[in-house]
């Protein structure tokens, strides 16, 4: 009885990359919080309003990939039947 | 003959005869050794207009160095350095021809002072990028390169009739200041060079010469392609504020194709079409701080996009086609140094802190923290997230998904590693000490990148599109990576516009044909009715009206001839 190889998991590289996000954002709020002076601009200029901008580029991402894929997708040509097709198939 | 060897473009551009005759292995030396003489030329320069002559009555300046064209000089030549290198381990002397060529118009449009050596240069430069991309031994490639050379014709035609309305109007061609869209000759100009950036509609032949060019191609074109409409934008429409719009719709469509695309060396054109946007827009801020900032992101796009562009074209040189996210899958055990180089030009086009693109990136931020202009300093602040998300989560996961069977491949090549390696070293090391790239910038900037009150929304902006990002994937939120393209523009134009062209061309050669017939139908009555008539005139005698009638007439011109004085 053989035993189709499994695929090895992913986990591990996901941990990383969490790992580091988490970190960087971590460190990021932190120190947005504790240094930088409020009345700023606009809300998105404020402390934590980078975190909601990286929210939002996040979710637009997924939501721009999505919709491509939805409408802007290019159907494969469909595939031409063509008369005697099999032909030479007996030779 | 003097002035002739000042404009360092000339550098390039002779170096391509020695190239075309050189043995392969003097290839790559002699495209880099051209590179270190122009730019030494350019160094060695004081600012100002060189000697002038005049061709045709008008005025040609070959050389006018201000401190705009050089940050923009020292760019292409330290690119064309980095391709040279990135080049050794192929075959092709008409591509390192075609990129010297390339380069080497680029750089001279850069520094001529005159308007028409600036469009014959630009003119000269775009045509070789289509001979790059016919270069290319990848499928499609011929019909890719057919297609850039209609827009850069189109492009070189606009230029051509914007010069001739502007030089009627009365204006200076040795001038090389503001033009005004509002005149035709500015107009036809501006068009031109939204071409050259690559701007909405215009967009689809980045991605198109990119995808299709060979490895190397595809990092000369990034380079040198799109950053000199950049620079034309900012020396002939600085403030202008329909850039405002138009760099805002790059951004934005350069964005939601970037998220998409499973061909990643598109995906890498359309996020350096996001970025030249940026670029765009700046210009069209026109403050002092904002043409820095796009100047100085002009720089740091070139060398950030020029290491992912490099960085794919070894995987692209490996597999034999496409770099596609669908088909990354197992990459890090194939091509370990290659997949590590990937997460650090991923890093670098995001803006990450430490590469070269966030020390300019802030720059932006800085220039456009105004009530007025938030919507702009919002998108300029959420792209890198965008990219972080889209273009290097997505191909760092998707290289360092294990498999249970890695794909059977061998390691890019020495030089492509050495070429792709070195873009990302320049990337971190004008990251880490960007001040003497501050100092090239047309205005004196005193800016301190890594200020905390900086550094930290950076940090946490993209800390936070990563861990959406990642959790968006883990939770199949995402859409999988499957080969999928996507429809852009061009398909307009090479569907239903095609089609039409194709049908209307049907409809004329029938009419054509229908007209031949009935002209030929026509002209056979004729020849019948003359051949009757004149048949008639061997028997005049005859008693018919038609001998009659002859008779008269023969007697009417007889008398004529005689009686009439």
């Amino acid at each position: 009885m053989s035993k189709r190889p499994q695929p090895p998991s992913q986990s591990g590289l996901v941990g990383v990359a969490i790992l580091f996000c988490f970190v960087a954002a971590a460190v990021g709020l932190g120190f947005d919080f504790a240094v930088r002076a409020r009345g700023n601009f606009w809300i998105g200029a404020e402390p934590g309003g980078a975190a909601a901008i990286g929210a939002g580029a996040a979710v637009f991402s997924v939501l721009a990939a999505r919709a491509a894929l939805l409408i802007l997708r290019r159907r494969p040509p469909a595939p031409i039947e063509e008369e005697g097709g099999d032909a030479g198939a007996h030779s | 003959m003097l002035a002739l060897t000042l404009n360092p473009g000339f550098v390039p551009l002779l170096a391509v005869f020695l190239v075309l005759a050189a043995p392969r292995g003097l290839r790559a030396p002699t495209m880099a050794g051209a590179a270190v003489l122009a730019l030494w030329l350019l160094l060695d320069h004081e600012f100002g207009a060189a000697s002038a002559m005049a061709q045709m009555g008008l005025p040609v300046v070959l050389l006018n160095l201000d401190a705009l064209n050089r940050i923009f000089g020292i760019a292409l030549l330290l690119a064309l350095i980095i391709v040279a290198i990135y080049s050794g381990a192929r075959r092709n002397r008409y591509e390192d021809a075609a990129i010297l060529t390339m380069c080497g118009g680029a750089v001279s449009a850069l520094f001529v002072g005159d308007l028409i050596s600036f469009v014959a240069s630009a003119s000269l430069a775009g045509l070789a990028a289509a001979w790059l991309v016919f270069c290319s031994t990848l499928e499609d490639a011929n019909r890719a390169g057919g297609r850039l050379l209609i827009w850069h014709g189109l492009e070189g035609l606009l230029f051509l009739v914007g010069v001739a309305f502007h030089l009627s109007s009365g204006a200076q061609s040795a001038v090389l200041g503001r033009l005004d869209v509002a005149t035709i000759g500015g107009g036809f100009i501006f068009a031109a060079l939204m071409i050259r950036v690559g701007a909405p509609l215009a967009h689809v032949w980045l991605k198109d010469a990119v995808s299709h060019a060979s490895p190397v191609g595809g990092v000369a074109l990034t380079a040198m392609t799109t950053m000199l409409g950049v620079y034309g934008l900012a020396r002939f429409f600085p403030g202008e504020p329909l850039l405002l719009a138009i760099g805002a719709a790059m951004i934005v469509i350069g964005a939601f194709y970037a998220a998409a695309e499973d061909d990643l060396r598109r995906a890498g054109a359309y996020a350096l079409m996001a970025q030249t946007g940026v670029c765009v827009a700046l210009i069209g801020d026109g403050a002092p701080l904002a043409m820095a900032a796009a100047e100085g992101t002009a720089f740091t796009a070139i060398f950030a996009f020029m290491a992912l562009q490099a960085t794919l074209g070894a995987v692209v040189e490996r597999v034999g086609a496409a770099a596609r996210v669908s088909a990354l899958a197992g990459l890090s055990r194939a091509m370990p140094i290659t997949s590590f180089l990937l997460i650090g030009a991923g890093l670098a086009v995001s803006a990450a802190p430490g590469f070269a693109l966030y020390a300019t990136h802030t720059v932006a931020l800085q220039a456009t923290a105004e009530w007025e202009k938030l919507w702009l300093w919002t998108l300029i602040a959420a792209l890198p997230a965008v990219l972080l998300v889209s273009l290097t989560l997505r191909i760092v996961l998707a290289a360092y998904r294990p498999l249970a069977r890695p794909p059977r491949m061998n390691e890019a090549p020495y030089s492509m590693l050495l070429g792709a390696g070195l873009a990302s070293f320049f990337c971190i090391s004008v990251g880490l000490a960007p001040r003497w790239l501050y100092g090239l910038m047309p205005a004196e900037l005193s800016f301190d990148a890594f200020a905390i009150d900086r550094l930290a929304p950076q940090l946490e902006l993209l800390g936070v599109a990563g861990l959406l990002g990642v959790a968006f994937r883990v939770f199949g939120l995402s859409p999988k990576a499957n080969f999928a393209q996507l429809l852009d523009i061009d398909a307009l134009y090479r569907g239903p516009l095609a089609s039409a062209g194709r049908w209307s061309g049907v409809l004329l050669l029938r009419a054509y044909g229908a007209w031949q017939e009935l002209s030929r139908g026509v002209a056979r009555a004729i020849a019948a009715a003359v051949e009757g008539w004149i048949s008639r005139c061997d028997r005049p005698y005859a008693t018919s009206i038609a001998s009659f009638v002859q008779i008269a007439v023969i007697s009417g011109v007889l008398g004529l001839m005689l009686f009439a004085r």
